[in-house]
């Protein structure tokens, strides 16, 4: 991706050092016109610090960041042009929300007729026409939010950063206004990027995810794809909950290499290795299904019920597995049955539903 | 439990008495009372022999209201008031929004600057502005060898020794709400500010000063009030030819024996610092209607 012809928005090898601290280490990304990225990762994975630097409020040590072919570092934050959404939204308390919005337009000298033109145009865009006259303090959390994406869309912003944007909303609100903003961004069609830590949120708005950590990107990639193919034992951790087994590699007849815990489970790897590397095999909890008797349709692997817990759509199991307590969560339908703690079951999962990554030194 | 069961005294009855006791104690017999005293004075009557005759009159307002000599020193104190709360202002301004950038221990130690001037005795102050402001005084010396004056500039002694010295002396009162209102201010919204396009001036004059209002409305009212009611530096700085309200009551009560006068123009100084307060609390409410109940 990042020799992609057709990126609008560019960031190459950028690094960002605070004294002692790496912020951000030779971070690469490309961005398409129009496209919705989501930069998901803990606090402190350096998601924050690459917006920042995209937004311009702080300078890379090292990199380059080009928008259209234009290199962005020199230009001053405020003629780049970049509509930025905080997590405190940052409204202006002393303007009330007409005000607010059209605050980009009266420092850009705009005609007066433009201004209440375009104002008009994204306080209806976000609902916001009933509320013009108010002053913050006298909004709801949810609309602050909205004030707030309708003054960075009144400059007709090339780029549009949110940073933590939905986090200070309620859950139902947030769900809510994350389909509204990602159907919003997608129709106006301005590339946008959002931070979040949170998953669903990163999966619901984002065409392609850049999953962070400890200042690197990890992977980039569709929803889909960065849940079903993770490169690194981070991105397999970080989405969905995951069991990990220390293991090692051998070589079975046949030439074929196979992952083998210390438990039992056996893996097929198409990744490289030699025979005796450590590795560590992987299990989402989602994929495990279990069984009262052996089946030999998949792996299978006895162990015993430690605990079941009820989370709403799923029940969660954890199951005692030669020492390792392995998570599984089954569908959580009415009626099914559960099944008794100290009872043993047995644990399937499909082989492609298993992950071999090398042993990391995290 | 039965009915006739004593009710039990809940802390809360007797505690906001007990927690307020001590300053009533003060306030009342030196502050209330005092007051009331001058107020009951200020209907009285001066007399040559008898003093103070008791009486319900409001010819000392009407003397005191419709005397030029009397409005002079009104008019010459709120003159002086506003002067100095607006040269403090000018330069009370960027030092606060230079101490809101600054971290933990350079702040303190600023603050600690800002304080001392309060630690140290008015007096011995004035005694230092004296030997720089005198006719033979350091800046006088200076003007005269740089030969930009043939004679010394009367500065000691006059409107213009006093006013530096109001400044001086109350410059703090001003630092300090403008400190606390711009240390409020986050940060982000001038990042905003900033990303809608605003350049470094437009941020100032359109969010940063706006949004200090409040501060410099309470820096205001403060120092109007103290230079209103100030006694040490008009007279020991200034001049009887630009008479100040506190002097001028001393004098009608102490020099003259005039008390019902002197009563009456202390109760009038009252209701000009009542109604500066209430007049810029307006003001403020007009300049930042955003800014209710703070």
């Amino acid at each position: 991706m990042n020799t992609d012809q057709s990126a609008y928005l560019s960031i190459r090898n950028v690094s960002k050092r605070y004294g002692d601290v790496t912020a951000l280490s030779d971070c690469s990304l490309s961005i398409a016109k129009g496209e919705l990225i989501a930069l998901l990762g803990p606090s402190g994975c350096g998601k924050s610090t690459l917006l920042s630097l995209i937004g311009g409020l702080q300078y890379p040590d090292t990199g380059s960041i080009e928008l259209d072919g234009r290199s962005l570092v020199d230009i001053p934050m405020n003629r780049r042009q970049v509509g930025i959404v905080f997590q405190s939204y940052a409204l202006f308390p002393h303007m009330t929300v007409r005000e607010n919005v059209a605050y980009g337009l009266k420092v850009r000298r705009e005609h007066p007729e433009v201004i209440a033109e375009r104002s008009a145009e994204v306080l209806s865009l976000l609902k916001l026409e009933p509320f013009v006259d108010r002053y913050p303090s006298e909004l709801s959390g949810g609309q602050q939010q909205r004030v707030a994406v309708a003054r960075a869309l009144a400059i007709r912003p090339v780029l549009m950063l949110l940073d933590e944007a939905l986090s200070a909303l309620d859950k139902n609100l947030r769900e809510e206004m994350q389909i509204e903003l990602a159907l919003l961004l997608r129709n106006a069609g301005i590339t946008t990027i959002l931070v979040t830590h949170d998953q669903r949120e990163a999966f619901t708005f984002g065409d392609r995810i850049a999953i962070m950590n400890h200042g690197v990107i990890h992977q980039v990639g569709p929803p889909e794809e960065v849940y079903r193919k993770p490169e690194t034992a981070f991105v397999l951790d970080f989405l969905g909950s995951v069991t990990s087994f220390p293991a090692r590699l051998e070589r079975r007849h046949g030439g074929g290499l196979v992952a083998v815990s210390e438990t039992g489970i056996v893996c097929s790897t198409s990744g490289a290795g030699n025979a005796g590397d450590a590795v560590r095999i992987y299990l989402r909890s989602d994929d495990i299904s279990l069984s009262t008797a052996p089946t030999a349709v998949h792996s299978t692997h006895p162990g015993t019920v430690a605990l079941v817990t009820f989370l709403g759509s799923v029940k969660r199991h954890v199951i005692n597995l030669g020492g390792v307590q392995v998570l599984a969560d089954l569908p959580a339908q009415p009626g099914s049955s559960t099944e008794a703690r100290h009872e043993p079951v047995y644990l399937e999962f499909a082989p492609d539903h298993a992950y071999v990554l090398p042993e990391s030194r995290r | 439990m039965s009915l006739t069961t004593a009710r039990r005294r809940a802390p809360t009855d007797w505690l906001p008495y007990l927690l307020i006791g001590p300053v009533l104690l003060v306030m009342v017999p030196f502050f209330v009372m005092p007051l009331a005293v001058l107020l009951r004075n200020s209907f009285s009557r001066d007399d040559p022999r008898l003093l103070l005759v008791s009486d319900r009159t409001v010819d000392n307002y009407l003397r005191i209201l419709g005397d030029g000599y009397y409005a002079n020193i009104f008019v010459n104190s709120l003159g002086t008031s506003f002067l100095v709360a607006g040269i403090t202002l000018v330069i009370a301004y960027p030092f606060a929004w230079y101490l809101v950038q600054q971290s933990g221990r350079k702040v303190s130690v600023l603050m600690w600057f800002v304080y001392l001037p309060l630690i140290v005795s008015v007096i011995t102050r004035v005694y230092g502005w004296m030997v720089i402001t005198a006719d033979s005084g350091i800046i006088n010396s200076l003007l005269i060898w740089m030969g930009i004056t043939d004679g010394p500039v009367r500065i000691l002694f006059d409107r213009t020794g006093m006013t530096i010295g109001m400044v001086h002396r109350y410059l703090p009162l001003m630092i300090l709400p403008l400190y606390s209102a711009l240390s409020r201010l986050d940060g982000r919204i001038l990042t905003a500010s900033a990303s809608l396009g605003a350049t470094g001036p437009q941020t100032f004059f359109r969010v940063t000063l706006p949004l200090s209002i409040p501060g410099i409305f309470v820096g205001i009212q403060l120092t109007v009030a103290v230079v209103l009611s100030d006694y040490v530096l008009p007279l020991l700085l200034g001049t009887t030819r630009f008479a100040m309200v506190a002097p001028a009551i001393y004098d009608e009560a102490i020099s003259m024996v005039r008390w019902a006068s002197a009563a009456t123009m202390a109760m009038v100084t009252i209701a000009v610092v009542a109604i500066v307060i209430v007049a810029t609390n307006l003001l403020r409410r007009w300049l930042a209607p955003w800014s209710r109940g703070q």
